[in-house]
């Protein structure tokens, strides 16, 4: 019972650690640029997910100073995931720009396949 | 002195407002040039004026915008930050220098400037940072402006490169805002300050928590500053790269990271660390394998930019070592390397690119004879090669000797023989090139030296090796306060 308690209370940080894990693996196994790029949103987005959670409250209200709120959530992680966000969708925009140049000039989104045209052409 | 107060915000908010000019000025190559040029120069002054201010009146901390500490954002330059800021500022305009004037290898000077003057913004706010999420800002810009100076040359590979760069690269921020996010759990603080004096108390109570963060640390700024094993991205990133991108990467960008973490390491987390976790000993032992295979890898290499890509990676291990050794002498050593290295790495990488764009030619084993066509280019590379290698007169000299002396100093003389043993792996690689540039049978490369405006950044670094190894005592107050900041 202590362990699903414990889970209860803490499954925003368990499902963001997961997330972080998938993302980093699609990140670095899969060969499709593409899905490369979705496994760095998804590592971006658990992230966001984890920071948010700690300022996060259960029951708490929005920070906006009222009558009758006791408890208010931590406004600081969300105002830092704004700014994460935009650096997070930067680098995708930057990413998906060079995978449309790569598919230019290679004409595959395969990594593996990219890796063995280039060293043809080196040898 | 109140004259540089604001020098720390205006040396990167220069840099970001010429950053928007040079786009806007179109193909006014002159005009172009001028803002680009002066933007580096005025950095460069404001830099100097507050490291002058910081040894006079102690760490300068600045408050943006005036808010004050805990809520606002604060920018805080003690001597480290004070020097990697002046290292980056005076390599950075000779750099700058060279992309105006030098060959172009882009087909738009205007964007690839905004890109140049982004990166060096983003890291004279890196080396400069008191809050850690705006350290991680400019982290992310200098990763993204580093990555588009590669991708700007627009050949197969270099694009190849640059995203290979972005992935890892990415997956390093990850790490990073993972490491950061940990600690402001148990903290509540990303003043650095704050953070410091907050976890003498929780840290006790968080051991985990702290040493998630601290691995997770470790590894993301090990891969951006290319510490081995995590290196696999930087020899096709640096040497598929235009020549002043190549310089500036491999001089200038491993290197910020580097800076950064130490920053944390003193600031944020407190050196208590260093006794709590063994952080010192996986420096030691991964920068022994960078030692080791940066140069062994480089021997093999036939590429010339690919040789001295390898070489930047032994080179970080050599400053990750200084900081493993973790005494008085092997830190100054360290950070002594950060400036050595950047200006003896950026000389090797624009000399490297003029051969490359006046002969021609690539491959090492090409080189035969051409040291006699353009005896200039080649004598800049030789005054390279040899401050790399560490022969005495030259800025490699100095570092490799405090290092050496750091070693000894921490009664672990297998590092002192380690940092001989890659000096005798440098001059294993470098000599033969110059040995068959200057004497070996002619071939039928048709090669001068370039026009003198070329040239005239690369003499300046090249002077630059010889004034730093023969005076030495010019950085003396600098770093070794430097290294007091770490050894109390």
């Amino acid at each position: 019972m202590v362990i699903i308690e414990r889970l209860y209370t803490n499954i925003y940080y368990l499902i963001s650690v997961v997330l972080f894990i998938i993302g980093f693996h699609t990140m670095l196994t899969h060969n499709n640029l593409l899905k490369k790029i979705m496994g760095m949103n998804i590592m971006d987005t658990s992230l966001f997910l984890f920071f948010v959670s700690i300022g996060y409250i259960r029951g708490g209200q929005a920070p906006i100073l009222r009558e009758g709120v006791i408890q208010y959530v931590n406004p600081v992680p969300s105002a830092l995931i704004l700014t994460g966000i935009v650096i997070s969708v930067s680098f995708t925009a930057f990413a998906l720009a060079l995978v449309v140049l790569l598919h230019k000039q290679y004409g595959t989104i395969d990594a593996d396949k990219i890796i063995a045209l280039r060293s043809r052409r080196h040898a | 002195m109140p004259e540089f107060m604001h020098a720390p915000v205006l040396i990167v908010a220069v840099l970001l407002l010429a950053a928007f000019i040079t786009p806007l000025l179109g193909k006014r190559q002159a005009a172009t040039n001028a803002v680009f040029l002066g933007a580096g120069v005025v950095a460069l002054v404001l830099s100097v004026g507050m490291t002058l201010r910081v040894l006079a009146q102690g760490t300068l901390s600045y408050p943006v915008g005036g808010w004050p500490a805990p809520y606002g954002i604060v920018v805080l330059v003690d001597v480290f930050a004070a020097y990697s800021s002046l290292v980056l500022a005076t390599v950075a305009l000779i750099i700058f220098w060279f992309a105006a004037f030098g060959p172009r290898e882009v087909r738009h000077n205007g964007a690839y400037f905004t890109l140049i003057l982004l990166l060096t913004a983003a890291m004279q706010g890196m080396v400069m940072a008191g809050d850690l999420f705006n350290l991680f800002v400019f982290i992310e810009i200098s990763s993204l402006a580093a990555i588009a100076i590669i991708a700007i040359k627009g050949t197969k590979e270099s694009v190849e490169a640059s995203f290979r760069y972005l992935v890892l690269s990415a997956l390093g921020s990850g790490g990073l805002l993972f490491s950061i996010a940990l600690i402001f759990m148990i903290t509540g603080h990303l003043n650095m300050d704050y953070i410091r004096t907050t976890l003498m108390v929780t840290a006790e109570q968080y051991p985990l928590n702290l040493l998630t963060s601290i691995g997770l640390m470790v590894v993301g700024f090990g891969v951006k500053a290319a510490l081995f094993p995590m290196h696999v991205w930087l020899p096709d990133a640096h040497s598929n790269a235009p020549t002043a991108s190549s310089a500036l990467l491999s001089g200038l960008v491993v290197k910020v990271y580097i800076i950064a973490l130490m920053r944390i390491a003193y600031l944020a987390l407190g050196l208590e660390i260093f006794a709590l976790f063994p952080i010192r000993h996986l420096f030691l032992a991964l920068s022994t394998g960078a030692l080791v295979a940066g140069s062994v890898f480089a021997m093999v290499q036939d590429n010339v930019k690919r040789l001295l890509a390898f070489s930047t990676v032994a080179q970080v291990g050599c400053i990750f070592l200084g900081f493993g050794l973790f005494n008085q002498r092997a830190i100054e050593g360290g950070v002594l390397h950060i400036l050595n290295h950047a200006v003896m790495k950026s000389l090797l990488f624009l000399t490297a690119g003029v051969i490359i764009h006046q002969s021609g030619i690539k491959k090492l084993s090409q080189f035969s004879g051409l040291g006699r066509k353009m005896p200039l280019t080649f004598a800049a590379f030789t005054i390279g090669a040899m401050s790399m290698v560490g022969v005495p007169g030259t800025a490699g000299f100095i570092s490799k000797l405090y290092l050496a002396l750091g070693a000894l100093d921490a009664d672990m003389l297998v590092f002192a023989v380690l940092i001989l043993i890659s000096s005798l792996l440098n001059a294993a690689y470098y000599f033969p090139i110059i040995i068959s540039a200057f004497f070996g049978r002619d071939s039928d490369a048709e090669a001068t030296d370039p026009a003198f405006a070329v040239l005239a950044p690369v003499a300046v670094l090249a002077g630059m090796v010889f004034f730093f190894g023969m005076f030495p005592s010019l950085m003396v107050p600098l770093v070794r306060q430097t290294a007091l900041l770490f050894v109390r």
